[in-house]
């Protein structure tokens, strides 16, 4: 859970102008919770690649306490930052440990170290540890989004940006992706998660610290969890009565 | 130095042992190549040693290949080999020199062009570097005509049979090591990734255009120095023989039947495709062209796959990516 280190931060741009900065401590879970093409996807690829429209092309980050004016330019900090997509999470013709071990070499691991974070990462994820020679391709989308975030860790992210975890998976799935993520809190990960509904945000209010609602590519609002489901936001943008 | 660079890249992680996987069947090929040639008549030994100039164009195309681009730039790179060795042996260097620069000259002007053309998608990327040969030669031609009067030049160095051969199977090890270098690492997996998808490629952290351009300056470099060496035995170089579009044409075809999974596709591709070619231009010299398109189509339609993956299928390298997938099934 969060130590109350920060982590993270984006200012100065007209897509945080409302809330002044969005703020991601570590082992923080913050989600970002907007309609279609509100500027979610957009924001999280601004992070991670340094690419997006405006009004959001014009932040400044702020990573462990440096600033980085152009995001593109995130340098040494790139591997600290996973960009996981909604869909076309995997290669499908790599086999389950070859989209690990993926994560592994991109994050510029020891050859001495590589081993452990296997071991690490089987332990995290059990159910990859029996099927590390089957092809991702055949795996179901929720073991396809595991992957995906393995292949993350793997790379030793401290910084996970997740695009709609919940998108197309059936409840069960849903949940057990969530509780991957109170896993990787308490391992002081940080979640910097996209979703189009409240709705698996509510399921598993316990795993969020904060929710940002954007819209028409603007942060228009800061709740905790507990807060969003009375207030006139959820009402507004998500239909949801109180 | 050299051995302690080998202890890094092998033992502790085995890929040596990988890349000796991967290369043998390479290596025993042109030992029994290079062999034929020193004791056949020389027709055939020119025919050998055409082999191995072309399985000295078809490796590096097929390791580009392996991200996706067809590339039509071969006889580009080739004919800056010729002409940057000629060139440097009229300057009263040495040959080594010669291949040397022609093999960085080749590599900086690949980075260059990468970077106009290899944001384009494959058939784009194709029509790219036919575009690219034609334009460096009659570049070459018309500076040629305007400086010196006439067009080509003789390589001033006489190389005896025997020795181009051994030089061009030398180069062929080269090659062949590069090559299951490259299948036999981590490069093996950022291939494939930037293959399959270059959207999650990036978001991954692989960066396809960057390492397309690096791969591409490699692979130019690699058939850069199989043109300056063909040219030690050319004896006469112009724009029309080392930039020809037949060259291109050949080692594509070439690599499209061998493919790239397994190193004797380029290899065995090579040696029928060059014999077939000079064959048939021998008994049939309007149609030899037909005919190799024939055998194309006919592979395109029936078989529909490279002879590489008909051997992985047969006769399987451990690493390789096809063996990876089917074995995992």
């Amino acid at each position: 859970m969060s130590n109350g280190k920060r982590l993270f931060s984006i200012r100065g741009c007209p897509v945080v102008e409302a809330v002044g900065e969005l703020a991601l401590g570590e082992g923080e879970a913050v989600f970002l919770v907007g309609p279609n093409g509100s500027g979610k996807t957009s924001l999280l690829r601004f992070i991670a690649f340094g690419d997006a429209p405006y009004p959001i092309n014009q932040c400044s980050l702020s990573i462990d306490g440096n600033l980085l004016i152009n995001p593109g330019g995130l340098g040494l900090f790139r591997r600290h930052i996973q960009y996981i997509p909604s869909e076309r999470m995997v290669f499908p013709d790599l086999t389950v440990e070859e989209n690990i071990k993926l994560g592994i070499m991109i994050g510029g691991i020891p050859r001495n170290e590589r081993d452990k974070i296997l071991g690490e990462i089987y332990g995290l994820f059990p159910i990859f540890a029996s099927r590390r020679r089957q092809l991702a391709g055949t795996l179901s989308g929720g073991e396809q989004k595991m992957l995906s975030i393995a292949r993350a860790l793997a790379a030793r992210a401290r910084i996970l940006l997740v695009d709609e975890p919940s998108a197309g998976l059936a409840p069960k799935a849903i949940d057990t992706i969530y509780s991957i993520f109170r896993d990787l809190r308490a391992k002081g990960v940080s979640l910097l998660v996209a979703e189009q509904s409240l709705w698996p945000i509510i399921r598993n209010i316990d795993s969020v610290d904060t929710i940002y609602v954007i819209h028409n590519m603007r942060i228009v609002n800061r709740q905790s969890p507990g807060d969003i489901m009375g207030s006139d936001i959820a009402r507004k943008y998500f239909g949801l009565r109180r | 130095m050299a051995w302690r660079i080998i202890m890094r890249i092998g033992w502790r992680s085995n890929a040596l042992l990988e890349m000796l996987r991967v290369s043998w069947p390479g290596l025993v090929a042109i030992s029994i190549l290079l062999s034929l040639g020193l004791i056949m008549p020389a027709g055939i030994m020119a025919t050998i040693r055409n082999s191995l100039s072309y399985i000295n164009l078809a490796i590096p195309w097929a390791i580009f290949y392996s991200l996706g681009y067809p590339s039509f730039a071969t006889a580009a790179f080739y004919g800056i080999g010729a002409y940057v060795l000629t060139y440097t042996l009229l300057s009263g260097l040495s040959p080594l020199v010669g291949v040397i620069a022609s093999v960085l000259a080749s590599f900086a002007i690949a980075l260059a062009l990468g970077a106009i053309t290899l944001r384009l998608a494959g058939l784009f990327f194709f029509f790219a570097t036919l575009a690219i040969l034609e334009a460096i030669g009659q570049l070459l031609r018309y500076t040629e005509i305007t400086l010196t009067g006439h067009i080509g030049k003789i390589v001033p160095i006489i190389v005896s049979d025997q020795l181009s051969l051994s030089i061009l199977a030398a180069l062929a090890v080269v090659n062949i090591a590069i090559y299951s270098y490259i299948m036999s690492t981590r490069h093996r997996i950022y291939i494939h990734t930037i293959r399959s998808d270059k959207v999650l490629a990036t978001s991954v952290g692989v960066n396809p255009y960057r390492y397309s351009s690096i791969l591409f300056g490699v692979t130019s470099a690699m058939q850069a120095a199989s043109g300056s060496i063909s040219a030690m035995y050319l004896l006469y170089i112009d724009p029309g023989s080392v930039f020809s579009p037949t060259i291109s044409l050949l080692t594509l075809i070439i690599g499209l039947l061998g493919g790239y999974a397994n190193i004797l596709g380029p290899i065995v591709s090579s040696i029928a495709i060059v014999f077939l070619y000079e064959y048939t231009s021998r008994i049939a010299p309007y149609v030899n062209l037909v005919i190799l398109g024939a055998i194309v189509m006919a592979f395109t339609l029936y078989l529909r796959t490279s002879l590489s993956d008909i051997i992985e299928r047969l006769w399987p390298s451990r690493r390789s990516i096809i063996h990876y997938g089917r074995e995992s099934r």
